[in-house]
């Protein structure tokens, strides 16, 4: 027995027809796929990014702002920690690298970003191209920053993280009359510090008349400093010698003046969210999968109705119901499958045209791709599919041969 | 053909009823093997529900039909449904061709019922078929055929399995004077030991028959063997 003469001629008969109820599905699956392979993305860039900061220690206030101000770099006015604080984490015994991370001014709508020279290196794994940078006015970029090594910058004030230490007009936009030179690219990292311009933290201490971290006059960068020389700070990073280190230095600076935590914890409540929404969207999704089942195979019912005197015929050549029954299965699983690989496709597709327009506004390295996940879903959307297709078989397949061959 | 022999169809106390009327009344009906009997009578006599009966497409609500040995009265669906594949073909008013599909693949249809690929003595004798019926064998679609030549093809189609019965129904209705008479020398000539029964009112088909069965009411009012006439020049061809 071989029914699929008498489909295709379904589907030639109507193609246009076909073709919609394949769209319907199809745009019913990628939705599903879509939204999982585009969450999965969100969150495997996001850890990505975050994979390098360790441990951060800030003012007390939103940790997820914290997050977003030194991971994503997504800067907005944070309360600057104590001095005091600050001094204790960077020259605490127990960090193999405490990296004070400061920000506020911006070249070309580039973040310029103040940091150490040992937490580029950790960021970026080395450099790229050039040399790290050894003086204030020395500027590493982002492997997606356009300037080249030797390029001249004259940065901007932007929102300043510094804003409660400064006098009114460093508040608004404007010259600090300080210029960098690009000394080196970083590695590509995956993180918006792809698009930053990295400067020694001193630079913008003495951008913003602010104590370097150095005795009066010193010119030295980096660690060790002077804790009596050290400024507030929006946030830093630490990496303590041993994991008991990064626990103890995590309980240590949760205090009522600090709040200390690792990406992770933040980011963990982040994808509790994403994952509820997910899952809500997902649900969406399937019912939207299964209403579209429905609609088309009233649709395949309310066609194969058309067909009921060629099936009339079929049977009275001596085609049994099994064989009737077979054609119209064959003809909406037909559609159920394409429908559903075609989604795939879509739900890829969109997925990856939206990770590429997220990771060109947000500077995370996002990759959708189909996984286990979505393939799943595919499959049991395609096997919900196929059996549904059983219901207007089920309907058409014993329709008595006689009356519709008057 | 076939005098004395046993008859091959013994149709007794056949009666179909539709809405508590009856339909068909048939008390007795008897088929020569190999007799060419035409059916005719008014519109809504019992002709075609006759002919549904005999093929075994309409159970009737009593009474037997026997074809050989077989009452296909008392066959369960799927019983009856193997019997009219391996035994009946079966021609149409309207043709009933599948219009995506080309004549060949029309015509080998049925041998996709019990084959998952068509054997290729049945696609060579499905071929041979639409060469002897003067049917383009390059055609792509059936829908490009002309009347004419789309019943020939559903002729071809009811004698791909070389079924000892052939039964049709009003096969010329819908056709010009010139392709009815073709159809019918097709349709004769083909019978070569075949049992046929035509539903008709054409007197190009009539005439070429042995035997006319007259309905009216869903009763047999008249039923005379006679001499047919002599194929046209279409079927002598042939």
């Amino acid at each position: 027995m071989n029914p699929t003469r008498v489909t295709w001629a379904m589907i030639r008969r109507y193609p246009a027809t076909t073709a919609i109820f394949i769209a319907v599905i199809a745009i019913a699956v990628a939705l599903g796929i879509g939204i999982s392979a585009q969450e999965r993305a969100l969150r495997q860039g996001s850890t990505a990014a975050a994979d390098r900061f360790d441990l951060l220690v800030a003012a007390p206030g939103n940790p997820t702002e914290i997050v977003f101000n030194t991971v994503f770099l997504r800067p907005s006015a944070v309360q600057l920690m104590d001095p005091e604080i600050v001094s204790k984490a960077l020259t605490d015994p127990r960090v193999e690298y405490a990296a004070p991370i400061g920000y506020g001014d911006n070249v070309q709508g580039l973040q310029v970003v103040g940091t150490i020279a040992q937490f580029v290196d950790r960021l970026s794994n080395g450099l790229g191209d050039g040399r790290m940078f050894e003086a204030a006015g020395e500027a590493v970029v982002g492997a997606s920053v356009p300037f080249k090594i030797g390029d001249k910058l004259v940065p901007l004030h932007g929102s300043s993280a510094f804003a409660d230490e400064e006098d009114g007009e460093d508040e608004h936009e404007g010259h600090h009359h300080y210029e960098l030179t690009v000394v080196g690219h970083m590695k590509p990292t995956g993180n918006p510090w792809d698009r930053a311009v990295v400067v020694p933290i001193e630079t913008l201490w003495n951008a913003h008349g602010l104590p370097n971290g150095h005795a009066e006059g010193d010119a030295k960068i980096g660690p060790p400093f002077d804790p009596a020389r050290v400024p507030g700070l929006p946030a830093i990073v630490i990496k303590g010698q041993t994991v008991a280190d990064m626990y103890g230095l995590r309980g240590e600076y949760k205090t009522p003046q600090s709040m200390a935590f690792f990406p992770a914890e933040v980011l963990l409540q982040i994808y509790d969210l994403l994952g509820n929404i997910r899952q809500v969207m997902s649900i969406m999704a399937s019912v939207t999968q299964v209403l579209a089942f429905l609609a088309i195979f009233a649709g395949v019912v309310a066609l194969m109705k058309l067909f009921e005197t060629q099936f009339a015929v079929i049977r009275a050549l001596g085609a049994s119901r099994t064989y009737l029954f077979l054609s119209i299965w064959l003809f909406a699983s037909a559609i159920v499958v394409t429908g559903v690989v075609l989604g795939v496709a879509l739900g890829y597709a969109v997925a990856a045209y939206a990770s590429n327009l997220l990771q060109r506004m947000s500077g995370v390295a996002l990759t959708a791709a189909i996984g286990p996940d979505e393939v799943q879903l595919a499959v049991l959307g395609g096997v919900a599919g196929i059996v549904l297709a059983t219901v207007p078989a089920a309907l058409l397949y014993r329709r008595p041969v006689a009356a519709y061959l008057r | 053909m076939g005098e004395g022999a046993p008859p091959v169809l013994t149709g007794r106390d056949i009666a179909v009823s539709f809405a508590g009327k009856t339909i068909l009344d048939v008390p007795v009906l008897a088929v020569q093997p190999g007799d060419l009997v035409a059916l005719t009578g008014p519109s809504g006599s019992g002709k075609t529900t006759l002919l549904h009966v005999l093929a075994g497409i309409l159970r009737p609500d009593r009474g037997s039909v026997v074809w050989g040995e077989t009452d296909i009265a008392r066959l369960r669906q799927a019983a009856s449904d193997d019997w009219r594949y391996r035994n009946v073909g079966l021609v149409f008013q309207e043709f009933h061709l599948i219009d995506q599909l080309s004549p060949v693949h029309n015509v080998t249809l049925p041998a996709t019922f019990a084959h998952f690929i068509v054997p290729p003595e049945l696609h060579r004798r499905a071929q041979g078929l639409l060469d002897d019926f003067g049917v383009p064998a390059d055609a792509h679609l059936t829908r490009t055929l002309s009347r004419g030549e789309r019943q020939r093809t559903a002729i071809a189609r009811a004698l791909l399995l070389e079924p000892s019965i052939l039964l049709a129904d009003e096969p010329t209705a819908s056709l010009d004077e010139d392709s009815a008479r073709q159809v019918t020398d097709t349709l004769i000539a083909s019978a070569r030991g075949q049992t046929m029964v035509i539903v008709t009112h054409d007197p190009i088909v009539m005439e070429r028959c042995r035997r006319i069965i007259r309905l009216e009411h869903g009763r047999i009012v008249n039923d005379d063997a006679r001499e047919p006439a002599k194929p046209s020049v279409t079927e002598a061809a042939t």
